[in-house]
């Protein structure tokens, strides 16, 4: 501003001392007012007591003191500007200017801002659901020193590394098992975990109250104590301070209850009620080395890395391998690994989760696009007032300024909306998503979550100021064509997900699961451990549950078996065959196994193929015989009878002896056995290789299932007292709930995406129909000049569809390069499959003809001469 | 002769220049630039006020209501330590243009 004198250097406390003078302009600007104001009175007195001293009149004084002054306003004015906050003011006047604008256009604000609040508020529930799951450390101290310890699998090597390792302190934890333990009424099962002592202290999660476990109780002959969870704390005791030192009876034991851990803490998962301590007893062998089941967690200690401990982890593989009671394949251990514990936790979300947010943010987007064109049609319609503010004296600037703060105004009103929306939004999708996805426990709207709808909102009102400005001088009908593309555009990318989707749950319900599962009713039965610590226990257990099952009337077959089909949890063992030998080194046959009792064929309805069924006649001192699959017959003797083959468990001498063939049954989920399983097998419960850990009974019923699920606790609790009871189901709920997982993915991405279809088409009709009112004198003229209606008709229609059409190809091309990152959540469709391309091409193109008529129909009727003359 | 409008810019000095003196209520800086020009150099109120709430603001000088001699209360303006810098600078900015001006008109 001056010509030729330099600035001098700011020193900060200078600045400071503008900023605080700034500042106490804006909060005391009253006070600040007054200031100046009297100033300027007390001018103007020395300035008459001088006059006056001059020899002239007091009022003569006056009048010319205020002569000399010129106008008060005027220097008021230029102090203001020279405070440096005019720019605040300004925004002050706009922003009311704004808030009296969208009070007046109550329609135009209501459907901007529910907009806004529907965009915002999937985003941010999107955005929880990703940083909850994925993004968020564990709740655990310094969680980016824990890791997973892959594939050490049994108790005798983690004891082994924990023991030895110098740069990790080791924990571990066996999979959720489930406890029978007294309840209100009778029996329960509840879920807990057995964990090495180190467990919490590894984590380093503190107890809300009492003690967490310490070294060595894991060790034998240690007193029975038990950590219980906040949830079972609070709903057994009341969350009374004195469950500390009571007895818990866990599968007939007791256990003496030490600590509760604090409520958040979840892990290995969410349904832990209970953490025991698993025993590490090198003399029990079969158990220290021969089971499986064991996850470990490392932590690293201070200044190691990951690489260096798994490098120490893989140098111990060899000296543990050799350790083991047996000999143990040269390969065991070799593909140890350690995977950063967040990594290994969430991995199998990580697709699910990132598809979410994607759907969700383009949701976002179209609710944006949609915002920003109503506000271009508005800003459309006061072409006038702003001419008039700008002739008046109002900038450029703060013309744009006066635009961006309306913009930021609604985006932030839209945000705070939105906020709240996905409140309601986050609660419906942890009802919606598998109970079992890993950390759900941990979504929820928190203040990361509310600045990243206001990070989002401050964008939106930046880009519709920015959109607004940029129009405010004349309309641009390309920006309505943008505008109408990348909403076909993201449409499609929605629709195309979700007809994969779709097509792929549609697919998965044609599977046939291979048996009959209308009229049959199964139910848990859960004995004791000590009931069913043999296989001759168990098989007679067993046994006295079906015959007590068939007495009841109404059941036409029943079955009792250690696993049911569509079972997420593994039953397999490895096997030998005898005409299929493989090198002692080379991995050997794992096989799913179903134990069960006569009649399991005809109870859950699987065909028999070949040779014979289970009998009565097959028991223990019999014969061992085993059934199979029709896949796995065809797989290892594609051009013979399988039957009179035999087969054995690695680890037994004994052949089992093929007696016949039965339909494939799906087993352990609709789209097939695990990959590494090699065929399935059914052995009779009297022979079954290892005793299940809990029985399932299932019966086939001729009448009313209902009237026999409520009898059928009862019945199996006359034959056994010390059996908890639980799931009680209809067969067809076990299929249906086979499908949850990719049910509810698909529908939350099918709803979003007839969402964004909705929003697309109102887009789209709002796009056309401002473009017809603003080409209405045009359309008149050409009328007027003898233009056709059906070719104005054409004008117009080309104008929307050109647009959407060149929208739905660049979708297509997105979604095309997108689908490749859904391949593992769909079942039997192509990434590329053709129809659920083409689908969503014509369906929204259909759309945006129908979003296009409306207006059609007013330019079909324009009458030339109104048009002209308006 | 009509009052000469002042070089955009050196009324900043002027006031810089005036508290070095002494710290002065805005009336009597106005009076004093008057009359030490002898009438020659008016300073609108629209310009004077102005400046000094921004040479305020730029940490130069340092308002602080007080009484004066009348009894009534009235801001007087006085030079902070930055602003005796910033005068010491313009000051030979100021000589320095003004040779280079004379320098330009004697020679022609």
């Amino acid at each position: 501003m001056e010509p030729f004198v330099e600035r001098g250097e700011r020193d900060p406390g200078v600045s400071m001392r503008g900023a605080l003078l700034r500042l106490r302009a804006i909060l005391w600007r009253t006070r600040v007012e007054s200031e100046l104001e009297a100033e300027l009175a007390e001018h103007l007195e020395r300035e008459i007591e001088q006059l006056v001293r001059q020899g002239r009149t007091p009022a003569e004084a006056r009048r010319e003191a205020i002569a000399t002054m010129g106008r008060l306003d005027e220097i008021k004015e230029g102090c203001r500007e020279a405070r440096g906050t005019t720019a605040w003011e300004h925004f002050q006047q706009d922003l009311s200017f704004g808030v009296r604008r969208l009070g007046r256009q109550r329609t135009f604000t209501a459907m901007a801002l529910a907009t806004m609040a529907l965009g915002i508020g999937s985003a941010t529930a999107g955005f929880s659901l990703i940083d909850g799951v994925l993004l968020r450390p564990l709740p655990f101290a310094a969680p980016e020193k824990l890791f997973a310890a892959e594939a050490l699998g049994m108790r005798g090597p983690y004891a082994t590394l924990r023991a030895q390792s110098r740069m990790v302190d080791y924990a571990a934890h066996l999979g959720v098992r489930a406890f029978n333990t007294p309840g209100r009424e009778g029996l329960e099962r509840q879920e807990g975990a057995e964990v090495s002592a180190n467990f919490f202290r590894v984590l380093g999660v503190a107890p809300r109250l009492g003690r967490a476990l310490v070294d060595g109780e894991d060790e034998p002959g240690r007193t029975r104590v038990a950590v219980l969870s906040d949830h079972f704390w609070r709903e057994r005791f009341g969350g009374r301070s004195d469950a500390i030192g009571q007895k818990l009876q866990l599968d007939e034991q007791s256990f003496e209850i030490v600590g509760v851990m604090p409520a958040g803490f979840a892990y290995p998962a969410a349904s832990v009620k209970v953490w025991v301590p698993m025993t590490l007893d090198p003399r029990n062998v079969g158990l220290y080395w021969g089971s499986g089941g064991v996850s470990v967690v490392g932590r690293l200690r201070d200044g190691v890395s990951l690489p260096a401990a798994v490098a120490e982890m893989r140098g111990w593989i060899p000296r543990i391998r050799s350790l083991f009671p047996w000999r143990m394949p040269d390969a065991w251990g070799t593909d140890a690994d350690g995977v950063e514990l967040r990594e290994a936790l969430v991995s199998g979300a990580r697709v699910q989760a990132w598809l979410l947010f994607g759907v969700v943010a383009l949701v976002l987007l179209i609710a944006v696009v949609n915002v920003a064109n109503l506000l271009l049609g508005q800003t459309a319609a006061r072409q006038a007032e702003l001419t008039m503010r700008a002739a008046l004296g109002a900038t450029r600037g703060r013309l744009t300024r006066q635009l961006m703060t309306e913009g930021l105004l609604l985006a932030t009103l839209g945000g705070a909306l939105g906020a709240g929306a996905a409140a309601a939004q986050i609660a419906a999708l942890k009802r919606l998503l598998p109970a079992d996805t890993p950390r759900l426990a941990e979504v929820g709207l928190d203040l990361r979550a509310v600045c990243f709808s206001l990070a989002v909102a401050i964008m939106a009102g930046l880009l519709f100021g920015f959109a607004a400005a940029r129009q405010k001088k004349r309309q641009r009908p390309a920006t309505g064509h943008m505008l109408i593309l990348s909403e076909a555009a993201f449409a499609t990318i929605l629709l195309v997900s979700a007809g994969l989707l779709l097509r792929s749950l549609w697919l998965l319900r044609q599977v046939d699961p291979g048996f009959a599962p209308s009229g049959v009713v199964i139910a848990e039965v859960s004995p004791s451990p000590a009931l069913i610590a043999s296989t001759a226990k168990a098989a007679a257990l067993a046994g006295e549950l079906r015959e007590s099952l068939l007495a009841h009337p109404g059941v036409r077959h029943a079955a009792v078996m250690n696993v049911l089909p569509l079972s997420p949890e593994i039953s397999a063992f490895t096997a030998a065959i005898e005409d299929h030998p493989r090198p002692p080194q080379a991995p050997q046959i794992p096989l799913w196994v179903t134990a069960t009792t006569p009649e399991h064929l005809a109870t859950l309805g699987v065909p028999l193929l070949q040779g014979r069924a289970f009998t009565m006649g097959d028991t223990a001192p019999s014969a061992p015989v085993v059934l199979i699959s029709q896949a796995m017959a065809r797989r290892f003797w594609p051009d013979r009878s399988p039957v009179g083959r035999r087969l054995r468990a690695v680890w037994q001498s004994e052949w089992r002896t093929i007696v016949g063939v039965v339909g494939d049954v799906k087993n352990y989920a609709m789209t097939g056995p695990p990959e590494w399983v090699e065929g399935e097998v059914y052995l009779p419960m009297t022979q079954a290789i290892t005793p299940p850990p809990s029985l399932f009974v299932a019966a086939r019923l001729a009448g009313d299932a209902s009237a026999f699920s409520r009898r059928l606790p009862g019945l199996a609790r006359e034959v056994c007292a010390s059996c908890a009871v639980t799931r009680v189901l209809p067969l067809e709920a076990v299929v249906t709930s086979a499908t949850r997982a990719p049910r509810s993915l698909a529908w939350l991405v099918t709803g979003f995406a007839l969402l964004a279809l909705a929003m697309a088409a109102i887009g789209i009709y709002g796009v056309v129909s401002q473009a017809i009112t603003r080409r209405t004198r045009e359309l008149g003229i050409r009328l007027a000049l003898g233009a056709s209606r059906g070719q104005m008709a054409s004008l117009v229609l080309r104008d929307g569809l050109g647009a959407t059409l060149l929208g739905i190809a660049s979708g297509l091309g997105a979604a095309w390069l997108l689908a490749r990152g859904i391949a593992s959540l769909l079942y039997g469709v192509e990434t590329h499959d053709f129809a659920s391309f083409l689908a969503p091409g014509f369906v929204l193109l259909g759309v945006a003809v129908l979003a296009s008529a409306g207006p059609l129909w007013r330019a079909w009727h324009i009458d030339p001469a109104r048009a002209l003359r308006e | 002769m009509k009052p000469a409008a002042l070089l955009q810019g050196t009324l900043d000095v002027l006031i810089l220049k005036l508290l070095h003196q002494e710290p002065r209520t805005g009336w009597a800086i106005s009076a004093r630039l008057r009359q030490m020009s002898n009438e020659a150099l008016q300073v609108s109120h629209g310009s004077l006020y102005p400046a000094l709430h921004k040479l305020e603001h730029e940490g130069w000088i340092a308002g602080e209501w007080q009484a004066t001699e009348t009894g009534r209360q009235a801001k007087v303006y006085a030079l902070t330590k930055a602003g005796r810098q910033q005068l010491k600078r313009e000051t030979e900015q100021w000589s320095r243009l003004s040779n280079a001006v004379s320098a330009i008109l004697e020679s022609a």
